[in-house]
């Protein structure tokens, strides 16, 4: 059941400058330690592959915008988890 | 070992040749021969050019004889005429006695200098061996790295197909020269290279002239690394990972990899990138530009959420 599971999460852009390159690149690099794992992150109805670096920048998510995460598989919960963490604290680190 | 290079003969003193150089730098001992030898650096080869010569010219045989022994009397590795200058008996006598070699060159002073102090450098330059692939990519020195049997040796085949030049294959030996890594192969390897499941295959011999290059710098290092799905590859090419050879710093390129990738033409690509960055483009800088500028319009004209005033408090 559990490699199944779909798990979703709103967040909010907080980076001062928006999600440019490094935090694009640091976005995917979290995501891909969960292999088994599926993202998907949209942007006013704009849906991109979020394990996609150049999916992710094409989102051109800026500062104050909002985000749609939604995972699928096995540890879609972890995946979720960690991302929304990330965007807590700012993905710029 | 460089006699030919430096249009070298050697004139007296030939029980001396045994005597090793610690040096690249030869010493002029004009000072020493009219006296003063407080810091002589009489291990290095002496050359005597025109100045020293005239100097020694005018005087009788016997100043002479005591003016070359006051440097004659320190262990000298060897004496060289530049110039084809005329040689006075006492250099020969002196060079005999005292069993240090006596060296003439056609060559000028400054030119002798030149080639003696770049032949010198070679030789005592640092050298190491590193176990990997070294080939010529679109004229970009290619370190190939990585695990045994990862398939290094396979990916230098596909290259030299491709029109790329072998330069050292399983071992290369490197040397650093002023600030530059030079590669060459194993003297006894050659160009062979051993491929799993066909054995030792010559690589002149097959794909000719053309495939082979004697000695390359070194610019590029490509580490293979298996294929881990979850690594943390790089993903943007901001920043550069550099890699310490002896010393010397060059650009590393993690490159994972699994069967049916094609490792070649990223390696050719890795290699133009390489250009194309040498020459002041960098294409992940450009499109973060560009991402930058397009984040800025769009916060700009997006509505701010009400809540927004929060985060700017953080």
């Amino acid at each position: 059941m559990a490699t199944h599971q779909v798990v979703e999460a709103d967040v909010l852009v907080k980076d001062r400058e928006g999600i440019h390159l490094r935090n694009a690149a640091a976005l995917v690099r979290a995501a891909a330690q969960f292999p088994k794992a599926d993202l998907m992150i949209s942007k006013d109805g704009h849906q991109v592959n979020g394990k996609s670096i150049m999916g992710v920048l094409t989102l051109v998510a800026e500062h104050g915008a909002q985000l749609h995460l939604k995972a699928r598989g096995e540890e879609a919960d972890k995946l979720i988890a960690t991302l929304v963490a990330m965007f807590e604290n700012g993905t710029d680190q | 070992m460089h006699g030919q290079r430096l249009l070298l003969e050697l004139l007296a003193g030939k029980a001396g040749t045994w005597r090793r150089i610690f040096s690249a730098e030869p010493h002029r001992p004009s000072l020493p021969l009219t006296g003063f030898v407080d810091l002589y650096t009489f291990d290095r080869a002496q050359v005597l050019g025109n100045t020293e010569l005239l100097y020694l010219r005018q005087m009788d045989p016997k100043s002479r004889y005591e003016a070359l022994y006051i440097i004659f009397q320190f262990e000298l590795p060897c004496v060289i005429i530049t110039n084809a200058y005329e040689v006075f008996p006492e250099l020969i006598q002196l060079a005999e006695e005292r069993e240090i070699p006596l060296l003439r060159t056609s060559l000028s002073t400054a030119r002798f200098v030149h080639h003696y102090v770049a032949a010198l450098d070679f030789d005592f330059a640092p050298q190491t061996t590193v176990h990997g692939t070294l080939v010529d990519v679109y004229g970009v020195g290619l370190l190939l790295t990585g695990r045994s049997g990862i398939g290094k040796s396979e990916i230098a085949l596909d290259l030299v197909e491709r029109g790329h030049r072998l330069v050292a294959d399983d071992v290369v030996h490197l040397r650093r020269q002023r600030r530059v890594l030079m590669a060459e192969a194993n003297r006894l390897l050659g160009f062979n290279i051993e491929v799993r499941g066909i054995g030792i295959l010559d690589v002149e011999r097959l794909f000719g002239i053309r495939a082979i290059r004697a000695r390359k710098r070194v610019e590029l290092q490509v580490l293979l690394t298996p294929w881990d799905g979850a690594e943390d590859y790089e993903r943007t090419g901001l920043d550069d990972e550099r890699s310490a050879i002896l010393g010397v710093e060059i650009p590393l390129v993690r490159l994972p990899i699994f069967p049916g990738k094609n490792v070649t033409v990223i390696c050719e690509t890795i290699a133009m990138n390489h250009l194309l960055k040498v020459r002041g483009y960098n294409a992940a800088e450009v499109l973060s530009n560009r991402l930058t500028s397009e984040l800025s319009k769009a916060s700009e004209t997006a509505p701010r959420p009400s809540n927004l005033s929060d985060l700017d408090a953080t």
